[in-house]
């Protein structure tokens, strides 16, 4: 039982260092979707062999999904 | 992430930048970054987007430099109104679409996007991951790994291993890999985990093979397995070469948040996963119904089953 709630508390702690960041990464996630949407982007991958690689490999890097 | 790279074809991305969104886009993420940030130390939050992008231009290169042609029909994006779907952006100048929604309708979207879908998808593996690092900090002894694997190519090949065929996200990863660092797993073996988890799993690979053929996959694979190592021993490298170890510094980024304020996230975080957590469960305790139930049952059900199933027909097309 006390091993129980040692970890529990232990991911607690997890929790309480990193709520802070995933709602401040929730709200950037939001802003990236409607102002930088995956599926318009489409348009910028289409031509050039290392070119729209670069590009593609750069926008993910942000984009959560 | 799949269905988003399907789409990314279809409408005429090149099968190399197709591979490269493929990659950089689990692998790495606003949302991740802050959580590294936030369990782990400032050259982890700096190393694992720049290895999610070096990993995924290698790949869509290498890709490309087989597949290429100039003759490819030309891209056809799809300008579908990101906000509420009034429209397909086509008949629609840009210009004018911009002013159907004003700027605080797109960020109410934004946000309701953000916590309904992305952390609706997220919270029940966050948990999971939670957990498991709460039993890894407890349960593993403070020097298991720095005396058994916890370093060093074998290490780093366990950790494709388990990497590889797994379902993780980036953000649930983080935990397991910053409680693996605190009890002695190098930056390094942590960072090819943090690589190769998110990045691949058996449906990702089934999917990839049905949109871009075999060649793409292995490609993918290899490109994936080679640069993980790669940057984890560059990154055990960069911490031999600075001095500084990342077991002394995981988990203090977010001392500079005040208590209250870290509770108060932290509440706000689990009322927005109540819901997604529950209908997860919900639909893994009937998946488990389902699958003992008799086999005619079962066969009646298949056609409501796997949305990756559907994705790697309308690919293969």
């Amino acid at each position: 039982m006390a091993l129980i709630i040692d970890i529990l508390n232990e991911s607690r702690h997890l929790l309480l260092d990193s709520a802070v960041y995933i709602i401040f990464g929730l709200l950037v996630s939001g802003l990236l979707r409607v102002f930088l949407n995956p599926s318009s982007i489409a348009r910028h991958l289409g031509s050039g062999r290392f070119s729209s690689v670069f590009k593609a490999a750069l926008i993910g890097v942000p984009i959560p999904l | 992430m799949l269905p988003a790279a399907v789409s990314l074809r279809k409408q005429g991305a090149t099968k190399g930048a197709t591979t490269a969104f493929l990659i950089s886009t689990p692998e790495s993420g606003v949302d991740s970054i802050a959580v590294t940030y936030a369990m782990m130390d400032p050259v982890m939050t700096v190393a694992r987007p720049l290895s999610a992008f070096f990993t995924a231009f290698v790949a869509g290169a290498a890709e490309n430099l087989f597949s290429f042609r100039n003759g490819d029909p030309p891209a056809v994006p799809d300008l579908t109104c990101p906000v509420d779907g009034c429209c397909d952006g086509v008949n629609c100048d840009p210009q004018v679409h911009r002013n159907h929604h004003r700027f605080h309708e797109k960020l109410r979207a934004g946000f309701r996007f953000a916590v309904s879908d992305l952390w609706g998808d997220l919270a029940p593996w966050f948990f999971i991951g939670l957990l498991l690092a709460g039993l890894i900090t407890v349960l593993i002894p403070d020097d298991f790994f720095s005396r058994h694997l916890g370093s060093g190519l074998p290490a780093m090949l366990l950790m494709l291993a388990v990497g590889i065929p797994l379902y993780i996200c980036a953000t649930a990863s983080t935990p397991i890999a910053a409680a693996l660092i605190l009890k002695g797993v190098s930056p390094g073996v942590a960072l090819v985990f943090l690589l190769a988890g998110p990045a691949t799993n058996m449906a990702s690979i089934t999917v990839l093979a049905g949109t871009l053929g075999k060649r793409a996959t292995a490609i993918y694979l290899a490109a994936i397995a080679v640069c993980s190592v790669l940057m984890g021993w560059a990154l055990d490298q960069a911490y031999a070469a600075m001095g500084i170890s990342a077991k002394a510094v995981a988990g203090q980024a977010a001392e500079i948040v005040p208590a209250w304020l870290q509770w108060a996230a932290a509440l706000l975080i689990v009322a927005i996963s109540v819901k997604p957590t529950v209908l997860k469960l919900k639909s893994w305790l009937e998946k488990t119904e389902t699958a003992t139930e008799p086999p005619a049952a079962a066969a009646a059900a298949l056609p409501t089953a796997p949305p990756a199933s559907a994705a790697l027909c309308s690919g293969a097309t």
